[in-house]
């Protein structure tokens, strides 16, 4: 069964043909949308697209990496820590943006499932090897972006705010993909009764 | 370095793009156009600045305006189309697929895809909307708008809006070859984003939108640059409501719990408060009392956390603001596409109830 279920998601992925039944099946069937994730990324590898920290997900998947294990201090050596390194060393602030602003590409729900595998490399960054957080004037002429905190502090505090941060702004545009109504024009400014709930 | 000229070249495709239109924008009469000077039948307007007060002439043209704004919305929600666009801003230039029809079933089914990197994705069938990434299985989520660059105020009716905004009519042009109406959102205090939009003349489709600072300076841009409509929704459309299964249906981590009893002495005029719940923070964040702000466009959120789950002070300003007010036993975090110094106005002014 799974090798077969395997077989029409290696297809779709090379483009052939797949019929209806096996693709209503994959939607159906959570562990092969699991797959279908890590096949994707595994073509993109194999296609030489997939750069690590290419991408705003990736860098989401980091950060959601880090909230699970911020003790990791011990680093590593070798090509793929050299590459996690560099991804790291993006300026995060350009994730954050990327977040608020990118589809889609919204992290929200890692607090309600993760498909671990599917973000391998770009896994666990070393938290000692964080970098203070960058301000990020990237062709943003207009608008430049800057991050301050407003205390002095350890390198330890910056990389928790620089968490908080992501954290919130993850968060936000959770409530905004969650949009259940227009506002009520004639709400009273102080309602009391919570948004109903979706069914 | 390969990427920092990469990026600075989209630095400056985006910053002439954006002065080329903010010269349109800045025209205080406009027949003008973003690209040729190829009058319509616009009608000459003043562009009112945006501290004065709605009267008999801007009513008048707010009627226009609203006609634009409406038949556009209509288009967003009933148009059988196919289109791609770009958005511009400071982070860069991404590029998507937009494709949206009601199927013979009667089902509404949107698709937004980014068509660079991996491959996200957006289906939005009728109110659920699907989101698929390779970093995270697919989730679903009951909505009424899919989350993408175009602003989800622009697919209800300008009445949702209209408390906040006037639609001013400025001329016309020519964009994505098409005949263009071109509408202002002009807030109606000074303490937020501002919004052009070009609107087809022919389809009411909308071509482009461009959100502005309040002092003028343009912070992102959507441009469609194809757009193909149909009399019926795509074939794919149509397997889509056949076969569709959405994934798992999720929501923001909701705790059981009563809501602390926060006051918010200030708040910008015509933003109403559309829920209210205590969650805990995406990402391992901190538990916190969230509010969601909303003035039909422009929406913001307020994190409220307390004691040692206190959020740390902290401020980011981008197109989309984050500042976190420390009050001492728990801090105000205010978050959205909003201007930095109301959001951090309206974090110092969180108080907790006597």
């Amino acid at each position: 069964m799974t090798e077969r279920r395997n077989e029409t998601l290696s297809a779709m992925l090379d483009a052939q043909e797949a019929s209806t039944e096996s693709l209503t099946d994959l939607v159906r069937n959570q562990e092969s949308r699991d797959t279908f994730a890590r096949y994707q990324l595994v073509g993109a590898v194999m296609r030489g697209e997939a750069q690590v920290g290419q991408a705003v997900d990736i860098s989401a998947a980091i950060a959601a990496q880090v909230a699970q294990e911020p003790a990791m201090l011990a680093p590593k050596h070798g090509r793929l820590r050299r590459l996690q390194m560099q991804a790291w060393l993006r300026p995060v602030g350009q994730t954050a943006v990327a977040a608020s602003v990118a589809i889609i590409a919204v992290l929200g729900a890692q607090q309600f499932m993760t498909v671990e595998e599917a973000v391998v490399p770009a896994s666990t960054p070393s938290a000692g090897h964080q970098p203070v957080l960058q301000t990020m004037p990237v062709g943003g002429v207009m608008n430049p972006v800057s991050f301050n905190t407003m205390q002095s502090s350890s390198a330890q505090d910056t990389s928790r705010q620089r968490m908080q941060l992501q954290s919130f702004m993850v968060d936000h545009q959770f409530q905004l993909q969650w949009n259940l109504e227009a506002p009520v024009v004639e709400q009273d400014a102080e309602p009391e009764n919570t948004e109903s709930q979706p069914e | 370095m390969k990427q920092f000229f990469l990026s600075s070249l989209f630095g400056l495709a985006s910053f002439t793009f954006a002065a080329f239109t903010f010269e349109a924008w800045a025209a205080s009469t406009s027949t003008d156009t973003p690209t040729e000077p190829q009058a319509q039948e616009a009608p000459e307007v003043l562009v009112p600045n945006n501290q004065v007060p709605a009267n008999q002439t801007a009513e008048g043209r707010n009627s226009e305006g609203a006609f634009w704004f409406d038949r556009m919305q209509t288009a967003l929600r009933e148009l059988n189309f196919s289109a791609s666009f770009v958005t511009l801003h400071s982070g860069g230039m991404e590029a998507y697929r937009w494709v949206h029809g009601v199927t013979t079933s009667g089902d509404s089914i949107e698709i937004i895809a980014g068509l660079n990197g991996p491959e996200n994705q957006a289906i939005r069938m009728n109110n659920r909307v699907t989101y698929f990434s390779p970093v995270i299985s697919p989730y679903s989520l009951h909505s009424q708008t899919l989350s993408s660059p175009i602003p989800s105020g622009l697919y209800e009716r300008f009445q949702e809006i209209r408390e906040s905004y006037d639609a001013v009519p400025a001329g016309g042009g020519r964009v994505v070859d098409r005949a263009a109406q071109h509408i202002r959102l002009v807030s109606r205090s000074p303490d937020r984003y501002l919004y052009s939009l070009w609107i087809d003349r022919d389809t009411g489709m909308l071509l482009s939108v461009v959100t502005f600072s309040t002092e003028g300076d343009v912070l992102e841009q959507v441009l469609l640059t194809s757009i193909n409509v149909f009399d019926e929704a795509a074939p794919e459309l149509e397997q889509i409501s056949e076969h569709w299964t959405a994934p798992p249906e999720v929501r923001p981590d909701i705790q059981d719990a009563e809501i602390g009893d926060w006051q918010f002495e200030w708040l910008p005029a015509g933003f109403q408060r559309v829920r209210q719940n205590r969650l805990q923070v995406a990402l391992d964040g901190p538990v916190a009392d969230h509010y969601m702000y909303s003035d039909g466009l422009a929406k913001f959120s307020v994190y409220v956390s307390a004691d040692e789950d206190r959020a740390s002070a902290m401020q980011y300003e981008g197109i989309t603001s984050l500042y976190s007010h420390d009050h001492g036993q728990y801090t105000a975090t205010v978050v959205g596409r909003i201007p930095l110094h109301i959001a951090q106005r309206i974090a110092a002014s969180v108080r907790a109830a006597e």
